[in-house]
């Protein structure tokens, strides 16, 4: 499908309003083509194992890698309470504003 | 995101020491009729959406008395810092009638899943991370990463080791527990919120526990496995609030390492590390990854939750292949 466009397009060239159109025309079946793939991949089986390998030699380089650096757990430095009436419970205790962080997924969990 | 473009930046923590912080799920919030719900769908209706129905994610401040003072949904901190400093105004103007929570307030919530948490079970906390593509892991992680928790009973705890534990056992990890890992945990979240495997999407789950010392009466164990998860794309986990709009094509494939000791005595893990590397294919609604479906590296690390670590449900603990688990009555 997508040779016969691209000869198509080539034949236009000699013409520029259809060469434009036969460009568009190229352009549109690169991207159903691209967009066929992809669905296409999606649906096939796993793709073959790659390059990582996992053993007693580099578990705990991958650890290492895996594991959240401090700096990307600096937002747990705030003491967040894990419900909204915890929290509006404790603020009349101690005479404060409510600060409520809500996200579909709890934020201290899966977001 | 907000974790680290708002809640890491060095004002908000500051700042955030002048209120009382909490977090919380906002679907159950936004969508619930028990008392809790309904205190939040009152100030959060007056909140940025200014409608009632629909998403509520966003930050909110509010006085104990449910009266809203700021509200917003940015990942931008300097727009959250000025919100907060200007509720902290409208807070310090607010009369001293119309700040405390009203005398006999129930906010008890008819049911929540951290209700089912399993005391003395095994409690991991996990980390998923999209890996370096040319498999060095001494690269630097990317920025994007999601974590999860993962829940056993005390029972299924005791399960991930022989009955008779000694040194040169090999046992296999019992079927639904390898599901829950392979269906619940090994999706491909790094980005953003995912769907769960049907049980019968998972091709291959296996995870062999190998017993390599024992000394006393703690028992050191070494775990090797492998899962595929593929889902061809019709939903195939019945009329639940995970079904999407569409068909969603995608998968995970991963081989795991891991070691862990467990103490007889006491019946409980006192070590739990596991990683899984693979490949993960394939987007959801919500997981960015519409723009990158083709196969790429993934990695997810498991450990013991650590002391005072807070009570939170795993992400699909409503679909949780546990029969411990409580429940709703509202069916939610």
């Amino acid at each position: 499908m997508l040779s016969t466009f691209v000869r198509a397009a080539t034949r236009s060239l000699r013409f520029p309003a259809a060469g434009i159109l036969a460009a568009a025309l190229l352009v549109a079946a690169s991207a159903q083509e691209s967009s066929r793939r992809e669905s296409a991949h999606a649906s096939t089986a796993a793709p073959a194992p790659g390059r990582f390998e996992l053993d007693d030699g580099n578990f705990a380089a991958w650890r290492a890698h895996l594991q959240p650096r401090p700096a990307e757990l600096a937002w747990l430095r705030i003491p967040w309470l894990t419900t909204l009436g915890d929290g509006i419970v404790r603020a009349d205790a101690q005479t404060k504003p409510l600060l409520l962080w809500v996200m579909n997924g709890h934020p201290l969990g899966c977001t | 995101m907000g974790r680290r473009s708002v809640w890491s930046d060095p004002r908000l923590i500051k700042i955030a020491s002048r209120f009382v912080p909490a977090t919380d799920e906002v679907w159950r919030l936004q969508r619930g009729n028990d008392d809790e719900c309904r205190f939040f769908q009152r100030f959060a209706d007056q909140g940025h959406y200014q409608r009632s129905g629909g998403t509520r994610q966003g930050i909110y401040v509010c006085a104990p008395s449910g009266k809203l003072l700021a509200s917003g949904n940015t990942l931008n901190a300097d727009r959250v810092l000025a919100m907060l400093q200007q509720a902290l105004e409208k807070w310090k103007a607010l009369p001293d009638g119309e700040r405390g929570l009203p005398a006999g307030a129930n906010l008890k919530p008819a049911h929540r899943w951290e209700d089912s948490f399993p005391s003395g079970g095994l409690v991991l906390v996990s980390t998923h991370r999209d890996l370096p593509p040319d498999g060095d892991p001494a690269a630097r992680a990317g920025d994007r990463w999601n974590r999860d928790h993962v829940w056993f009973s005390q029972n299924e705890a005791r399960q991930w080791l022989p009955a008779d534990p000694r040194p040169g056992r090999t046992h296999r990890l019992p079927k639904n527990l390898a599901l829950r890992l392979a269906r619940f945990h090994l999706v491909d979240n790094v980005r953003g919120q995912t769907l769960p495997f049907a049980a019968e999407e998972v091709r291959a789950a296996r995870l062999e526990v190998q017993v390599t010392e024992r000394t006393d009466a703690q028992v050191r164990l070494k775990i090797r496995g492998a899962t595929h998860a593929r889902a061809d794309g019709p939903w195939r986990m019945g009329d639940i609030h995970w079904k999407p709009p569409r068909e969603y094509p995608r998968g995970v494939t991963t081989r795991l390492l891991g070691r862990a000791t467990y103490d007889l005595e006491r019946g409980v893990f006192i070590e739990f590390e596991l990683v899984a590397l693979g490949q993960r294919w394939g987007f959801t609604q919500n997981n960015a990854r519409r723009g990158n479906a083709e196969s790429s590296p993934i990695g997810f690390f498991f450990s013991l939750a650590p002391a005072g670590e807070p009570r939170i449900a795993p992400a699909f603990i409503d679909v949780y292949n546990a029969d411990w688990v409580v429940r709703p009555e509202t069916g939610d």
